[in-house]
C-alpha cells in the first residue's frame, strides 16, 4: 500500500504553498520525503535544480522543518536545542546567539531558555520547535501543522513570523488541517485525499470551483436520516454533508434566499424538528469537504 | 566533519546531563573494586592471575566493564531517538548519513573514556603505571569502543521494545562480559568457558588494557591482542554502519 502516489506537484519561489488534506492523506510523508527522511518509491522531485535522490546533502542545505510533534532533545535546555540545530545548519557565531534570542523573545520564550526541553508544555515545545526554523531563515521553510497545541494569540505570532519569513524571501511549505490558517497564508494550496491529489489552486480558485451557491446550516433535533431522504428529493440542494454531531447537516444550494422557504416548508410538513438553521459563505472548510469527501 | 562534530557534541553535553548517574554509578564500581576485589583476593591462589593481584587484576578488567557499557548505551540513545522522531530530525538536517554515525560512534567513545576516567585514578593507585602507559591503555580503550558503539548501535537497531532490549542487555553481559576474563581469571574457569572466553572481544581488551596499563621494565606489547581488539572495532562498526544506513536512511515511503 502506497501513503503518496501519482502526486505532482509545483511549488514556485517566494510562495506560501499549503498542503491540505485529512489526517492520513499523505502529507507528512510528502514532506518527510522533500526532505530525504524518506526516499521514494518511484518518480522524480527536484528542490531547484538538485535531485532529491542524487544530491540530498544539496537539498538539505536549501531546507528546513518544523515537525508536527515538536523533536526536541528533553535533556538539553531550549537554548541548547535552538543552538543545536543553528550548529547543525552551519549559522555563524555571532547570528546564532542574536537569532536565538531575537525569536525567543518574539515567542516570549527568552524567560524559559534555561529550561530544559522535557520540561515544557506542548504549546511551548511547539513554539521551540517553530523557533528553530524561524532562527534559521531557510530559503525553502517547511512547517507541518505549525500552530498545533498553541493558544490563540500565539498562533498569530507564529502566522505573522510565516509572514516575514516569506517577505524576507523564504518559500513556505505550510501542511495544515486548519482552514483558517491556509486560508490567510497561502497563496496556493493542494489538497491531498488519501495520498493523491485531490485539488490544487488559490484559496479563491478553489472556492470558485465549488457547486455555485450558498451553504445553509441546519441543526435537527432527533434522526437526521430522515430529514436527509426528504431534503434529497429538492432539486436545487446538490450536496448534504453529515457534520459532528451527525444531526447537524451542511447543505448546499444555489441560493439561500429562495431555497431556504422551501426547505423549511419541506422539513415542518414532514414533521422534522428544526433546532437551528444558519445561511453561510462557502469557506476553505467546504472546499476541503468537498474534495476530500470527509465530514467534520 | 561540521555534522559529526554537531553530533558529537551533543552526545558529551547529555553525558554531563546525567551527572549525578554517572558519578553515582563511578562510586559503584569503585567501591566494588575495594571491596568484592579485596575480600576475594584473599581466596585467589598467587599467580592465578599473573604477576597482578586479584584486586589489581580486577580493577583494570573493571575498566574494560565500565567502557564496555558507556560506549554500548550509545545504542540505548538511537534506540531513543528513533523511537521519539529524533533521528528523523537530524536526518532532515544538512549533515550526511556517515556524519551521524561517526559523531554517535565518537561520542559514545568519548562519553566512555570520560567515565572511565575516575577508574584510572583507583587503577594508579593500585597498579604501578605512567602517565605513558595510561595514554596507550586509553588508545586502546578508544578503538574497542569504537566498536562497541558499532554494536550497540547494531542492538537498538534490531530491537523494537524496551522489554527486548532489556533481555537483549542482559545476554549481553552474561554472554560477553560474564563468561570473558575482564572480571574472573582465565584458570578459575572450566575448559569449556575457557574456549568461550578466548571468543570474547572483551577477553582481548582485558588482556591489552592489563599488559599495557601496568608498567614493567619487561613489557611484551601484545600486538596479537590489541590486533583482534582492533578487527572488532572495524567488523562491529561496519556491521553498525551497514545497518544503520539499511535501517534509518530513507526507507521506501509506503
Amino acid at each position: 500500500m502506497s501513503a503518496v502516489s501519482d502526486l505532482s506537484l509545483k511549488v514556485s519561489d517566494g510562495e506560501v504553498f499549503g498542503l491540505l488534506g485529512p489526517n492520513g492523506a499523505g502529507k507528512t510523508t510528502s514532506l518527510m520525503i522533500l526532505c530525504t527522511i524518506l526516499r521514494p518509491t518511484s518518480g522524480t522531485i527536484r528542490v531547484d535544480t538538485f535531485d532529491i535522490r542524487r544530491e540530498p546533502e544539496k537539498v538539505r542545505s536549501r531546507l528546513g522543518i518544523a515537525f508536527q510533534e515538536p523533536v526536541l532533545d528533553s535533556r538539553l535546555t531550549v537554548e541548547r536545542n535552538l543552538a543545536f540545530h543553528a550548529d547543525a545548519c552551519r549559522l555563524p557565531k555571532d547570528k546564532k546567539k542574536q537569532r536565538i534570542k531575537e525569536v525567543l523573545t518574539y515567542l516570549d520564550m527568552w524567560d524559559s531558555r534555561k529550561q530544559k526541553a522535557g520540561k515544557l508544555s506542548g504549546g511551548m515545545k511547539k513554539k521551540v520547535e517553530d523557533a528553530k526554523i524561524f532562527m534559521q531563515e531557510p530559503p525553502i521553510a517547511i512547517f507541518d501543522e505549525p500552530t498545533a497545541y498553541l493558544d490563540v494569540p500565539s498562533r498569530h505570532k507564529v502566522w505573522k513570523r510565516i509572514e516575514l519569513l516569506k517577505d524576507q524571501g523564504s518559500t513556505i511549505i505550510l501542511a495544515t488541517n486548519m482552514m483558517d490558517e491556509a486560508d490567510r497564508l497561502s497563496n496556493r494550496l493542494a489538497i491531498l485525499s488519501r495520498g493523491k491529489l485531490a485539488a490544487e489552486g488559490t484559496p479563491a480558485s478553489l472556492k470558485d470551483a465549488l457547486p455555485r451557491g450558498d451553504v445553509i446550516e441546519i441543526e435537527i433535533a432527533g434522526d437526521s436520516e430522515s430529514a436527509v431522504e426528504h431534503l434529497r428529493k429538492i432539486n436545487d440542494v446538490k450536496q448534504i454533508i453529515h457534520l459532528n454531531p451527525p444531526s447537524k447537516l451542511r447543505l448546499y444550494v444555489s441560493q439561500a434566499e429562495t431555497q431556504l422557504p422551501v426547505i423549511m416548508q419541506i422539513l415542518v410538513k414532514e414533521g422534522v424538528r428544526v433546532e437551528s438553521v444558519v445561511v453561510k459563505e462557502p469557506s476553505l472548510d467546504d472546499v476541503f469537504l468537498h474534495f476530500t469527501g470527509e465530514t467534520l | 566533519m561540521n555534522g559529526a562534530r554537531v553530533v558529537l557534541g551533543r552526545d558529551v553535553r547529555t553525558f554531563f546531563t546525567n551527572f549525578y548517574g554517572v558519578g553515582f554509578r563511578t562510586i559503584v564500581v569503585v567501591l566494588e573494586t575495594v571491596i568484592f576485589a579485596f575480600i576475594l583476593s584473599a581466596a585467589v591462589r598467587p599467580g592465578a592471575v599473573g604477576n597482578l593481584t586479584y584486586l589489581q587484576f580486577f580493577a583494570l578488567g573493571s575498566i574494560v566493564v565500565s567502557i564496555f557499557w558507556a560506549s554500548y548505551n550509545i545504542g540505548r540513545d538511537v534506540y531513543w531517538d528513533r523511537e521519539n522522531g529524533f533521528i528523523n530530525y537530524l536526518m532532515s538536517l544538512p549533515i550526511s548519513r556517515s556524519e551521524i554515525l561517526a559523531g554517535r560512534s565518537l561520542g559514545g567513545s568519548l562519553r566512555a573514556i570520560l567515565t572511565a576516567l575516575p577508574l584510572y585514578v583507583l587503577a594508579a593507585i593500585l597498579v604501578p603505571t605512567t602517565a605513558l602507559n595510561i595514554l596507550e591503555s586509553l588508545a586502546v580503550l578508544f578503538a574497542f569502543a569504537l566498536g562497541l558503539c558499532g554494536l550497540g548501535i547494531i542492538a537498538a537497531l534490531s530491537v523494537r521494545d524496551e522489554t527486548r532490549a532489556r533481555l537483549l542487555n542482559t545476554f549481553i553481559s552474561l554472554a560477553l562480559i560474564r563468561s570473558s576474563t575482564a572480571l574472573y581469571p582465565i584458570v578459575a574457569m572450566p575448559v569449556w568457558l575457557q574456549i568461550g572466553a578466548k571468543l570474547k572481544p572483551v577477553t582481548y581488551a582485558s588482556y591489552s588494557i592489563r599488559l599495557v596499563t601496568v608498567y614493567s621494565p619487561q613489557a611484551i606489547f601484545p600486538g596479537l591482542d590489541i590486533s583482534i581488539v582492533l578487527i572488532f572495532a572495524t567488523i562491529a562498526g561496519m556491521l553498525g554502519s551497514w545497518l544503520f544506513s539499511k535501517t534509518i536512511e530513507g526507507g521506501p515511503a509506503d
